[in-house]
This record gives structure tokens, sequence and C-alpha cells, in this order.
């Protein structure tokens, strides 16, 4: 009996003890989110949208196109449609709006741990939320603002109806509610990418390791072309901003020069553009192309929609989390957008003490606030925020400086991309583009009346000392009060008329013939200092080669040409491959000769290509690590491209080492690359399988497809990042458009429109824009949520 | 406690259709759905060791479901990719719900 009563005590203590170590022990959080039928990692799996929600706005209905899942969302009533879209944004992108968001406001170690308590850091002391507070204050009582607001009520209906991302779940945490000052700072991200560039301080930070002579020849003010977009303007340049300086040390910014580099721009962030006038083209209508290089990842940056409003329809690409359009058409035109490159960002010193800093002077006090950064799985860390008059106040290794960014106070952007959504025409564009004040874009447009036009957006600081205007690629003395730019506050309201370039006064040109825009120098001769530097021109030049060539040819420009533009693959670095073939000729015969008998295509099936694009790299390795490691700078620093193409052969970086046997040591590495690698051709090394979500799960993971293009060619494509074409578009006012994305419309990984454009789009294809709707999927009713 | 029923195959198989059903039903809850569901159909089966295979079937089935779900979704595929994550989801139904077929040796 004892027995019997032992074993059912035994057998009951292991069946409660199993649910007790269940409920409570850290297994809970797996069973929670694994466990099949109820986990949260398998909500969205087994779940399908709802096909009726309640909208306080009113009926609103979205019809996915069954081939690409790209929604056409329609309402009689812009609120209505609007918060139709902010769900649908959430039922595709859900997890894309919330990691966005944790990342601008430094909330990302909340839920991911220690290992962006760094970026945290940086976002917290930039207070990008803050300046989005500040634009949204603006912004409140306009037109526009009842729109995000009706997005925003979108996007948390579908939070409070939909089951939620298998992310999510993995996770284990649920979003916050989305709120408008979110969609504001999805505006200052882009803004950032775009334009947050800490080059002033590298620059700096290089004349202090290498020398003043050694920086300003890595790091040229101007690249030496005949390409710049604008090639027949000269908008009389002033001297004193004409004068080209040496790079000037900076008392060692390397420490803080080497925390920010993670945080900026990534280096390949770019685009390409062209617009053609009609009397151009075989149909007699003008065309807009363009395909935008930021980070590609899974999902894409971008999202496809088309809006049908009561009084516009529009379709096209936008940001998750932003409402409207972004690059894209309406029934009027069309227009697109790349990277100025234009400095929009200074940073100053002070003379300081505890607590303050001086000024013109006086001693002022910082702003400072403590600021504490919650850690999942470790204690908080807290932070002391200061901020001077000049805006966040960035200190690393005993190097402070402040920082000022024209994202860092109201803009009316949101305004002018909603203003472009319902543009008619040319004029109301050009009203548009006035209110765009971040980022620094090259717009093209083109519309259904035959009208084209480029214009740079953004505003553009304008700094002076003693009055006379400066070029901005310097550290400015703060409490001198160098540099400033007038009306500028940051985290408040900025009277733009003021320190900044008027708008008649930046560059533009109304009907161009046609424009080629690729991230290259604007113009010879700006009327004011628009940038430090610029990308590298290879792919601004073979732009204009073609359209030069076809333009001048007796074929007029057609829709296919612009296509076949976007696919071309030709690399201007490709003028090392002969004297590459002379170094290595003895040690390499055969790469030897098919780097000679290359025509610089980088395409999937070639040899040369894969050899090229490797060694090059390694090249770049082998000319600058062992100096640069000795002086504390890393790959960051390496100069561009074009600077490494154009190095003397008999010149200082030669010194030592001639050209040939640097050649043939990167030449050696490459080589082991490919052997260790097992690549055959460049479409071994050239795939897809680079584009990764941010989790590194594989089965998140976009498939392997190979693909043409490199860095440095039209058709872009930087696997080694990865950055490039991440949307491709070509707009016939009036006519056909298309368009493709790097990857799939639906963010959810359980869809059939997660990867479904990938492999279009490394094959350089497209699909129609707008597609066809199919049926109904989301009817959306009066009611209240 | 009269437990003369036990013997009759009949009820060990409605037992154990009801611990099935339980453990789905309760199974889109909480993971204790398959606990549930194992003891259920362990407490109407003839001997301890026919309760706990009784309770690892519930968990076989609940997995049966499970994956015909992801299957009428389109989401098999994706599922089969997800490896570890899908190792740990199949292993909760199978422990659980035979930890709970142990149930019938208590009474």
């Amino acid at each position: 009996m004892d027995s019997e009563l032992t074993r059912r005590g035994l057998i009951a203590a292991i069946v409660g003890g199993g649910a007790a170590a269940g409920a409570m022990s850290p297994v809970s959080g797996y069973l929670r989110r694994f466990a099949p039928l109820s986990g949260r990692a398998w909500a969205d799996a087994t779940d399908r949208t709802n096909d009726t929600v309640r909208s306080p706005y009113g009926p609103a209905s979205v019809a996915y196109d069954d081939e690409y899942g790209v929604p056409t969302i329609e309402a009689d009533d812009e609120r209505a449609l609007y918060f139709a879209t902010g769900y649908v944004h959430g039922a595709n992108r859900l997890f894309q709006l919330d990691l966005q968001r944790r990342q601008m406001r430094g909330q990302l170690s909340e839920v991911v741990g220690e290992a962006t308590l760094s970026s945290d850091e940086f976002h917290r002391r930039m207070d990008f939320a803050r300046a989005a507070d500040a634009t949204w204050d603006e912004l409140a009582d306009s037109e526009t603002a009842d729109l995000v607001e009706a997005y925003a009520d979108g996007v948390n209906a579908c939070i409070e109806n939909e089951p939620l991302p298998v992310e999510f779940g993995l996770l284990d945490y649920e979003p916050a509610a989305w709120t408008p000052q979110d969609t504001v700072l999805m505006e200052k991200q882009i803004a950032w990418q775009l334009t947050g560039s800490f080059e002033t301080l590298r620059n700096a930070a290089a004349a202090d390791a290498l020398g003043t002579e050694t920086a300003s020849d890595l790091y040229p003010y101007r690249l030496d072309h005949d390409a710049p977009i604008l090639r027949d303007t000269d908008g009389g340049r002033p001297d004193a901003v004409r004068e080209n300086s040496m790079r000037t040390p900076s008392g060692d910014a390397r420490g803080l020069a080497r925390w920010l580099s993670g945080f900026e721009s990534p280096p390949g962030i770019g685009s390409n553009s062209w617009v053609v006038s009609g009397d151009l083209t075989e149909s007699g209508r003008p065309l807009v192309a363009n395909d935008p290089h930021l980070s590609l990842m899974a999902p894409p940056v971008w999202f496809e929609q088309v809006l049908d409003a009561p009084d516009y329809s529009v379709r096209g690409v936008t940001f998750p989390g932003v409402p409207f359009v972004v690059i894209g058409e309406n029934d009027h035109g069309a227009w697109g957008f790349t990277n100025v490159g234009a400095d929009v960002m200074d940073f100053y010193s002070y003379e300081t003490r505890p607590g303050e800093y001086r000024y013109r002077g006086e001693w002022e006090a910082f702003e400072t606030e403590e600021v504490t950064i919650p850690v999942a799985d470790a204690p908080d860390e807290t932070i002391t925020r200061r901020t001077t008059r000049h805006g966040p106040y960035l200190e690393r290794e005993g190097y402070s400086v402040a920082v000022a960014w024209t994202g860092l106070t109201a803009t009316r952007t949101t305004d002018a991309i909603y203003d472009f959504n319902r543009s008619t025409g040319l004029s109301d564009v050009l009203a548009a583009t006035e209110l765009f004040d971040e980022p620094t874009q090259n717009l093209v447009y083109a519309d259904a009346d035959g009208n084209t036009l480029y214009y740079a957006t953004g505003q553009i600081p304008v700094r002076t000392i003693d009055g006379e205007e400066v070029r901005g690629d310097q550290l400015f003395d703060g409490s001198a009060g160098e540099g400033e730019w007038a009306g500028f506050t940051p985290y408040g309201t900025t009277d733009w008329s003021q320190g900044f370039v008027p708008f008649d006064e930046k560059p533009g040109v109304v009907n161009p013939a046609y424009v080629g825009t690729a991230n290259q120098r604007v113009t010879d001769s700006p009327k004011h200092y628009l940038a430090e530097s610029y990308s590298d021109p290879y792919r601004g030049i073979r732009i204009y080669e073609r359209l030069d060539e076809r333009v001048q040819s007796d074929d007029p420009v057609t829709f296919e040409f612009a296509q076949d533009l976007h696919d071309d693959a030709y690399d201007g670095r490709s003028a090392l491959a002969d004297p590459l073939a002379d170094a290595i000729e003895g040690d390499y015969p055969g790469y030897a000769s098919a780097l000679r008998d290359w025509d610089g295509e980088m395409v999937r099936g070639s040899t040369a290509a894969l050899a090229f694009a490797l060694w090059f790299d390694e090249y770049k390795r082998e000319l600058f690590d062992p100096r640069f490691e000795g002086v504390g700078l890393d790959d960051a620093y390496y100069p561009r491209d074009w600077v490494v193409q154009h190095f003397d052969p008999d010149g200082e970086w030669f010194a030592e080492r001639s050209r040939a046997a640097v050649m043939r040591a990167a030449f050696d590495a490459a080589v082991e690359t490919i052997d260790a690698e097992g690549y055959e051709t460049y479409g071994d090394y050239n795939t897809t399988e680079a584009i990764t979500h941010p989790f590194g799960q594989s089965f998140l993971n976009y498939p392997s497809y190979p693909t043409d293009g490199s860095r440095a060619t039209v058709n872009n494509y930087a696997v080694e990042r990865p950055t490039g074409s991440s949307w491709r578009m070509v707009c016939e006012p009036g006519g056909r458009s298309v368009g493709v994305i790097p990857g799939g419309n639906d963010g959810e990984v359980w869809s059939d429109h997660y990867s479904d454009q990938l492999e279009m789009w490394a094959d350089t294809e497209y699909k129609p824009l707008p597609v066809t709707p199919g049926e109904t999927s989301i009817r959306f009713v009066e009611g209240e949520r | 406690m009269n437990t003369a029923w036990r013997a009759n195959p009949r009820a060990n198989i409605v037992w154990f259709l009801a611990g099935v059903a339980v453990a789905v039903v309760l199974g889109h809850l909480s993971w204790i759905g398959f606990l549930a569901g194992g003891a259920i159909a362990g407490f109407g089966q003839r001997s301890l060791r026919r309760g706990v295979f009784a309770g690892f079937l519930v968990g076989v089935a609940s997995i049966g479901v499970f994956i015909g779900l992801l299957a009428g979704h389109g989401a098999l595929a994706v599922a089969l990719d997800t490896g570890q994550v899908l190792y740990v989801a199949l292993a909760i139904p199978l422990v659980y719900a035979t930890l709970g077929g142990l149930v019938r040796g208590i009474r």
C-alpha cells in the first residue's frame, strides 16, 4: 500500500513538476512562443487577414493583385483611404515598422539585448525622436496631419485585429501603438540614411593620422571627370566657396569617428535616374527612370501600393510607415529621386568647463538630461545626454563636438510628398519641391503635358565666418560662433529664409532635353557650396555616354532603351584590367588572358568579372592596410574607387612596392578566395544570397539567384554590403510604366509574395505599374474599432 | 473508485478521442491543452503503459492537426525551413501530452 502511494505520489510529482516547469521556468518563454497552435511564432502562419474591418473613417476597399500581392486601396474619403493604407502596412510590414521605429528611438536593446546598446546610445544622443516631435508639432494642424492620424489609427487597428508576424513571436514582445510621430520619424530615418555623414570628422581624423597632404590626395574635394548632372550651367560660384582648402587636422577625432561610422549613411547609398524629353523619344512622351540604391534586406525597404483617392490616383513605392507614395506616378506625371550628397551636417567644437561651454564670450550651460536605456536580459543603461545651441553633443575617447543636421529641426517633407501625390502638373510639383526640406535629393519629373524637370530638393545650409560664405567641410569653432546656420533651431522651428540656399538658387532646370543623375557632382559651378564630396562618377559617366550616344544617333529613345540602361553592367574600373593582366601574366596566364579579352561587363557568366571584383577589394586592402593599421585607421577610411583607380603608378603609394607588385599580391589573395569558395564565374559570387533578414535566421532570408552588376555599374548591386537598386522604375507619363523591387511586397515570411519578385529583379525584368487588382480582399465598413 | 469501465475498449477509444479534442481545442489557447488532452486520454486507459502511449498519440494527433493547418494555409514549406523552431514546436505536444498520460498512474 505504501509503495503504491509512493508510486502515485511520484507520478503526481512528475506531472505537476512538468506543468510547473512549463509555467514558471525559462522554458515557459519557449512554450509561449513555439507551441503548435497557440505559439506566437506560428500565429500568423495559420491565419488570414480579416476580410471585413470596421473603420471610424468610413468605407474603403483593398484588392491585392494575384500575382505580386500589390494592394490597390480605394475610398471616397481620404481619411478612410489612409486608414486602410495604415491597416495594409500593418498587415504586410508590421515588424519592419516597429524595428525601424525602435532603431530611431534607441529602443532596440529593450528587445534585442546588449548587442544594440551602442546603436541605442547614438540614436538617443542624437534624439531623432525629439526632432520628429518638433516636426509633428508644426504639421499637427494641417490637412496632411489628419491623414497621418488616420493612417496611424489604421496601423493600430491592424495590431488589434490581426495576429502578429513571426518576428514578434521569436523575440517574444508586442508592439506599442503606432503614432503619427512615428510616421514623421520614418522621414527622419530615410533623411538620415541619405544625408547623415560624418565625412568631415573622418577626413579631419585622417589628416591627423596621415598628414594634410596625403589626406587631401586620398579624399579630394573634387573628382576629375566631365559628367556632372548639369553640364551646361554656370552659377557664378563665389571665390570664398570656390577655394580648395587642404584637409585640416582635428586634434584626433579617430575614436569618435570610429564609433560614429557605424551609424551613418552606409557606403554605396546612391541612385540612378534620368529624364528624357518627349522630343527625343519614339512615343513622343517623356520618360522617367529611377532606381534608388539603398540597403538591400528582407523584406525590402520599399512597399509598393496603388492609392485611388477621390480626386487623384497614385501608384509607386513608399517606406513602410509613410502613408504616401514617395517615388512613382499619378495620372499627370511621374517622379523619382537620387541622392545629391549635399553637406547638411556641421560640427562645432568648444572651449568647455564642467557643465558649460563657451559661446561668443559667455558661458552657457549644456542642456543636460539623464536618459535610461532598457536592455533585455541585462541591467538598464543610463547615459547623460548633452545638447548645445548648435545640436547634440557627441563625445568619445576624449574628443567631443556638437552636431548640426538639417533633419534635427521641424521639416515639411511630409507635406511635400503628399503634394507630389496629388499634383496635376509642373507648377504643383515645383511648389511641392519648395517644401521638401529634407533630404537633399535630385528630383527628376516628367508629365503627360510633355514637361520635364530636374531640381535639387532639401535645405542646404549657408555657413559664414565673419560674414563671408565658407565651405562646410571643416570643423567650426563653436565658441567663436563660426559657421552657424542663421535661423536654425535644433528640435524647434527653423526660419528657412535665413541661413539656407534660397529655392531659386538651388541647381535646377525646367524642361531639359535630358538629364542623368547618379550622385555625381551636380554642377561644375554651383552658386553656393553644396557638398564635401560626391560619389564615384562611374555610373554618371556611363549614363551620359549611353544617353548621348542614343540622342546623337538616328534612333529615338525608347521605353526598352531605358530598361536596357537599367541593365547596363559596364564597370569603369575595368580600365585597370590591362595593367592587372600585365602584372599577373607570369603566375596566372589564364586569368590574364580572360582579363585582356574582357569587355568590362560585370555579368554573371564572366570569369574575368569574378576575378576583377574580388581583386579590386584585395587591391585596396593591400594598398592601405599596412599603413592604416599603424595609425589607427580602418577600412572606413579607404578612399573612393575612382581615387584608387587613378593613383599615379609612380606616386607615393607605390614608392616601396611597384604597382605591379601590389596588384599581384592582391590577386594572390583574390585567387585564394576563388579557390576556397569554389567560384567559377561572377554569378557564383554575385548572388542574392547576401540579401538577408535582420535576424539572421535562414528561413527568413531570401533565396539565392545569380545576378549582374557591381557597386560601380548602372545595374547596381554591391554584394559585399549589400546595397543596390532597391526599386527599378520606368515611367512614360500618359503611357505605360513598369517597376520591380528586390524581394517581395509582403514582409510576412509565410506569404507567397515574400520573395516573388526577387528573381525578376536579379534578371532586371519588370512587372506592370500599376498591377491589375484582383478581387477585394479587405472591405472596410463604417464603425468604431 | 470503480475502474472496471477501463477494460471496455470502446471506453478507451472515447477517452482517447476526448483527449485529442481537448488537446486541439485548448491547444489553441495554451500548451497546457496538450497536457490536459494527454491526461484525459491516459486516464481512460487500462494501464499506466497504455495511458502513457495514449498521451503520446494525442501529441502525434495534435502535431497532425498543426501540420494540416500549416499546409492548408500554404505555410508548410516555410515551416519546414525554420529548422530548430519547428523541432522545438513538434517536441512540445509530444512531451506534454505524454506527460499528461502519466496521470493514469495516479488513479
